[in-house]
């Protein structure tokens, strides 16, 4: 009687997600520390150089690491199911009374965090070491078309990110999920829902050609010599698939969720 | 822990069920004086930590001695043993009515006959100046 | 030798059957449950229904399903057939708020310190008492700054045990609850458990292969081999009827 008198909430509360994202944001299975101390190790050492290579090719140099970060996001969200499993921690998670995507989503969370810290800190390095050369870039009108594509082209990063986790958290929940063969069946889940996402995000990208495009600025050079001029010219990016993409991504996150909760056996 | 110290010795092999086993402890306990007459039973809880068993056969191992005015319950202050001094009596001479059946069934088998048991019983109280040790 | 009959009619005049709040529906029931691994059956038509109040003992060998069953309650493996209600609810996640489970294996994070395993289920489980918790750990010699990475095997299976007693939830699942816990403090441990157990609200399964361990606190018990129910019924009247638990266990097993 007692026992039922109880109001037994599910679902995350304000402390269950401060709990969850803690624990995502220091856990080590991702290796998040080794990409931060990757990234932060080359800016130094760049900033060592600098003297010798000059601002122009350390400050490229510095946009290096950015590289890594697909793959890091990647291999993190096959972490977030796979180590859990591994060390028996799914007993923990899945008896929780939350809704399983709650706690995978949690989890995505924290690795779209942590790459988007590494890639402030990339770019934040090359402001730094480019520092003096921004004057140049102001006059020779190139800055005019860094600074405006800025907002869109982060966007695409972060769509390119978000999609790239899911995609691997995805796979990594169908290894869990198959009794057998895991391995393969997740890379041909992979294949097939790559495949099928490049073809649904057309489809839905109709339902949302209402949505503003993306402007980028692209640059070429005209004349030669004393002469020679940038020219800019718009990029515009047709965000109906982008959107379809996202939603076909976050289609997949649920379909995964739901397959570690109602079907992968621990 | 509250109560006395009073651990009832249960044997698990044996088929008379736990919360008659329970039930006998005490009974004994009472016929040999180690309970007195008003002295407290311990909490059923912790009767039932003590000697490892449910705490509802605890439970019906003390409506059972409460049903046979072994013990009286206090609300709210424990179970105690009953105020009788019949019941000693009534206790004392029921076990030994047990032990007596047990030692005749025994002798019986042995091929002893009624004066022959007499006979030995006298000789050995004598023997031992009728001391009365008495087995448990 | 079949002795099963229905759990759920339990004719005993002790009142604890009777629910004060006309919750008269068992905290526990399973049907037809079949679950099937790649190569294996591991559960093979369960059924079993459990009354409010009840200490049930899960026996079998080892390999023989218990382990199955408790997940598929816990909602941790899903059956093929069959189903599994929790207090009327099929598992979910309302029902894993009502049951604390106990797992064979060690869920916890080697980084976490004891304190913050406790912070971790008494954020979860709206039913987890402090004070409880705090009674709990002395008695299993535990530290709130103990790393969970460095406790020995048997301090783990402690802590398992604190963070499961110390919640007030209406169904306790217990896996081999004394797997790891030296054969010295097996007793201590069980007196614990009869102290921390509540009884009447409280309903309890625990599965064990040993049995002597824990004879005296089941109520009611099933043998379970290759994933079918082979015996079950009321503890006493199967002692009554053949001597000790644990002698009916080696005998069904031998």
């Amino acid at each position: 009687m007692a026992a039922g008198a109880i109001q037994r909430r599910t679902g995350l509360t304000g402390r269950r997600f401060g709990l969850l994202l803690r624990k995502e944001l220091t856990s080590l299975e991702g290796l998040f520390p080794v990409l931060l101390g990757v990234t932060l190790l080359w800016e130094l050492f760049l900033v060592t150089r600098r003297p010798t290579w000059g601002p122009g090719a350390v400050a490229g140099l510095s946009l290096i690491p950015l590289g890594l970060i697909p793959f890091w996001a990647m291999w993190a969200g096959f972490q977030s199911v796979r180590a859990e499993w591994n060390g028996d921690h799914a007993q923990l998670l899945l008896t929780l009374p939350v809704p399983f995507w709650q706690v995978q989503g949690v989890k995505l969370l924290a690795i779209w965090l942590q790459a988007a810290l590494t890639s402030l800190l990339v770019a934040g390095a090359a402001w730094l070491l480019a520092r003096e050369l921004l004057q140049e870039l102001r006059v020779s009108g190139l800055w005019d078309v860094i600074w405006p594509s800025l907002p869109a082209a982060s966007l695409l990063w972060g769509v390119l990110l978000v999609q790239l986790s899911i995609v691997a958290q995805f796979a990594s929940a169908v290894w869990r999920t198959v009794p057998r063969l895991g391995g393969l069946v997740a890379l041909w889940a992979t294949v097939l829902a790559g495949w099928l996402g490049g073809r649904l995000s057309g489809l839905l990208g109709y339902l949302f050609q209402w949505v503003p495009d993306l402007r980028l600025l692209g640059v070429s050079v005209q004349g030669q010599g004393a002469q020679a001029v940038f020219v800019r010219y718009p990029i515009l990016i047709d965000s109906g698939p982008l959107v379809g993409g996202l939603l076909f991504a976050l289609g997949l996150f649920w379909v995964g969720a739901l397959l570690l909760e109602r079907a992968a056996d621990v | 822990m509250g109560g006395r110290g009073f651990t009832p010795r249960l044997d698990f092999t044996s088929t008379r069920p736990i919360y008659l086993q329970i039930v006998d402890e005490v009974r004994r306990a009472i016929a040999r004086g180690e309970l007195r007459p008003g002295d407290r039973l311990p909490s059923q809880r912790d009767l039932a930590v003590q000697a490892r068993v449910n705490p509802n056969t605890v439970q019906r191992a003390y409506r059972e001695m409460e049903l046979l005015n072994m013990t009286e319950t206090v609300r709210g202050e424990g179970t105690f043993v009953a105020q009788n001094p019949v019941l000693i009596r009534s206790l004392r001479a029921e076990m030994a009515q047990e032990a007596l059946q047990q030692f005749l069934q025994e002798m019986r088998a042995l091929g002893f006959d009624g004066s022959e048991i007499r006979a030995l019983v006298d000789q050995a109280l004598t023997g031992d100046g009728g001391g009365g040790a008495s087995r448990g | 030798m079949d002795e099963r009959r229905p759990l759920a009619t339990e004719p005993e005049a002790d009142g604890r059957g009777a629910p004060a709040d006309g919750e008269g529906r068992p905290v526990l029931e399973v049907r037809d449950l079949v679950k099937r691994y790649p190569g294996a059956e591991a559960l093979n038509g369960v059924s079993l229904t459990l009354p409010r109040g009840t200490v049930l003992g899960l026996l079998g060998p080892n390999g023989s399903g218990k382990s199955t069953l408790l997940k598929s309650i816990a909602g941790l493996v899903h059956p093929d057939e069959g189903e599994v209600r929790v207090e009327g609810l099929p598992v979910g996640t309302a029902t894993k708020a009502r049951v604390a489970y106990l797992p064979e294996v060690d869920p916890y994070y080697r980084w976490m310190r004891v304190a913050q395993v406790l912070e971790w289920t008494a954020t979860f489980y709206d039913d987890w008492e402090p004070d409880r918790a705090e009674e709990l750990l002395q008695f299993m010699n535990l530290r709130r700054d103990q790393k969970v990475g460095g406790l020995s095997k048997g301090q783990r299976a402690r802590l398992r045990l604190v963070v499961t007693l110390a919640r007030n939830a209406p169904l306790l699942l217990l896996d081999e609850p004394l797997s790891g816990i030296d054969l010295a403090s097996r007793a201590r441990i069980i007196r614990g458990l009869i102290g921390q157990f509540r009884g009447g609200e409280q309903s309890l399964i625990i599965s064990t292969h040993e049995v002597a361990e824990v004879e005296g606190f089941l109520e009611r018990v099933v043998f379970l081999e290759r994933g079918r129910i082979r015996l079950e019924g009321e503890a006493e009247a199967l002692r009554v009827k053949h001597g000790s638990l644990q002698a009916l266990f080696e005998e069904v097993f031998a």
